[in-house]
């Protein structure tokens, strides 16, 4: 669907012809926060990007659009592992003045991350994350899957009745929301759109036997 | 989003497109303050701020913006933080006394002090520490201290002293160039006052300013008071306020590093002790 297509669905839904009480520059408004909404809190989409180091810098700005590292490497070929500062602190007090080939990956700020030790070489920082869409206009498609895209229409007629203050009709569609958003956050973990073939991709956090053995009947 | 694109979807929110019930003014002033809320409640926001000390300084300013201290490094080494208080019962002369720091501690409210006080010198006759010892050697001969270092003469135009470490019996650092002081801390973003500011947030968090926003303006008693839509924003502020709390540990962001570690559901503390306590 296009952005346009799914707002029309929306306007159909709230029962509005034309323009009525909300224009279309407002409801993509609606619908950028709810497709932000979504991709956030499923962290469904999720890409590669590369920022070159020069020797010693240490310090990098991460990609804008980043929402959590899925993995991040040195150089193609090294896994830096995630520590915090106050790890690394406890463990090791002068671990900022270490020079050589980077091992770990520390994010500061929401922007920033240091590597440790600082790279005493030039050097390459790939990044696999997950991301947050840039806003759309109306002739755009969602970049994520159809069958998710259900969940935007709910989340756009949701807010127009909170607007209008019809909070039966409101809490209706924002449940559906929830329910629909909970659905494709569960799904789009990874791997979790491939059969279950592996023990550790079953989808719950913590493994309840009824609860897992539920979703798997469903499939 | 800027503050403008902000305002004008909480107009669309509030239906209030011709600032009948809010002024522009109370909109940006909610804006403001969920701004600020969501750094105290979230700590989401650091940054660095170095300076170099001066010798026999014992205070100095903090950053105006700084909200919480997460660490304090004197030539990249972490120290740590005490009170005047444990200080006063470690050292009955910390407020005077001189060397390298070991500990920090907050003076008054604004500003940060160090013990001992930050204190080095070029001149390789006049350093004194209680740290260590100093040993005189005079031109051209190799000496052993009374701690059993042997020290070779490196200055062969005059006498020069080394600084021996009381304990370990080795030669140390000579402390000759001003101490380099990194804070690292929490910061209270730039308040928005035009409508092409920004959020000092990530994209997504500039939602959590409208809600802010939002929630404060229903709340308000008088026109255009409801709960049900106070109640509404408020529930979608506190969910971003928690996720980005979770998102923004230092340690979350990061891969998960475990094969069971699955992302959780930002901002529970169960999922948060089984993600770094497994």
């Amino acid at each position: 669907m296009t952005v346009q297509e799914i707002i029309d669905r929306a306007k159909d839904d709230f029962d509005q012809t034309g323009d009525g009480t909300f224009s279309d520059t407002q409801l993509l408004a609606i619908f950028n926060e709810g497709y932000t909404d979504l991709c956030r809190n499923t962290e469904m989409l999720d890409k590669q990007s590369e920022v070159t180091m020069s020797a010693l810098d240490g310090v990098l700005t991460i990609p804008s659009d980043f929402l959590h590292a899925r993995q991040t490497r040195w150089s193609y070929n090294t896994q830096l592992y995630a520590k915090s500062h106050r790890i690394l602190d406890y463990d090791q007090r002068d671990w900022k003045n270490e020079v050589g080939t980077p091992e770990y990956s520390v994010y500061f700020n929401f922007d920033q991350m240091r590597l440790k030790p600082i790279n005493s070489a030039a050097g390459t920082v790939t990044f696999r994350y997950t991301y947050i869409p840039a806003d759309l206009t109306v002739s755009d498609s969602p970049a994520i899957p159809l069958v998710y895209q259900e969940a935007l229409v709910d989340f756009i007629v949701a807010q127009m009745f909170v607007i209008v203050k019809e909070y039966n009709n409101a809490n209706a569609y924002w449940g559906n929301y929830l329910k629909r958003r909970a659905r494709a956050k569960r799904q789009s973990r990874d791997g979790q759109r491939t059969p279950d073939t592996l023990t550790t991709q079953r989808p719950v956090n913590v493994f309840s036997y009824p609860k897992w053995d539920q979703g798997y009947r469903t499939k | 989003m800027n503050w403008g694109t902000i305002r004008d979807l909480a107009q669309v929110k509030l239906q209030d497109s011709g600032n009948k019930i809010w002024t522009d003014a109370q909109l940006l002033k909610w804006a403001n303050e969920s701004l600020s809320d969501l750094i105290i409640g979230s700590e989401g926001n650091t940054k660095y701020f170095r300076f170099e000390g001066e010798s026999g300084t014992r205070a100095y300013d903090l950053p105006e913006d700084l909200y919480e201290i997460r660490s304090v490094r004197v030539n990249g080494r972490k120290i740590f933080g005490k009170t005047s208080e444990e200080l006063e019962d470690l050292d009955r002369t910390y407020l005077v006394a001189l060397g390298r720091p070991d500990w920090y501690y907050l003076d008054g409210i604004n500003q940060i002090a160090f013990h001992k006080i930050p204190s080095w010198t070029d001149s390789k006759t006049t350093f004194d520490s209680e740290l260590g010892v100093l040993v005189n050697v005079d031109d051209d001969f190799e000496v052993s201290s009374e701690f059993g270092v042997t020290t070779e003469i490196l200055d062969d135009s005059g006498s020069e002293r080394y600084l021996v470490h009381p304990l370990e019996g080795a030669v140390i650092d000579w402390d000759s160039e001003p101490y380099v002081i990194d804070i690292f801390y929490s910061y209270k973003p730039a308040s928005m006052s035009l409508d092409t500011d920004t959020p000092d947030l990530p994209g997504y968090m500039h939602y959590a300013v409208l809600y802010g926003c939002l929630k404060e303006a229903f709340a308000r008693d008088g026109q255009g008071q409801d709960e049900n839509a106070a109640e509404f924003y408020t529930q979608r502020y506190k969910e971003l306020e928690k996720e980005f709390f979770g998102r923004s540990r230092e340690f979350d962001r990061g891969q998960d590093q475990m094969i069971s570690m699955q992302p959780p559901s930002w901002g529970s503390d169960q999922d948060w002790r089984i993600r770094v306590f497994p």
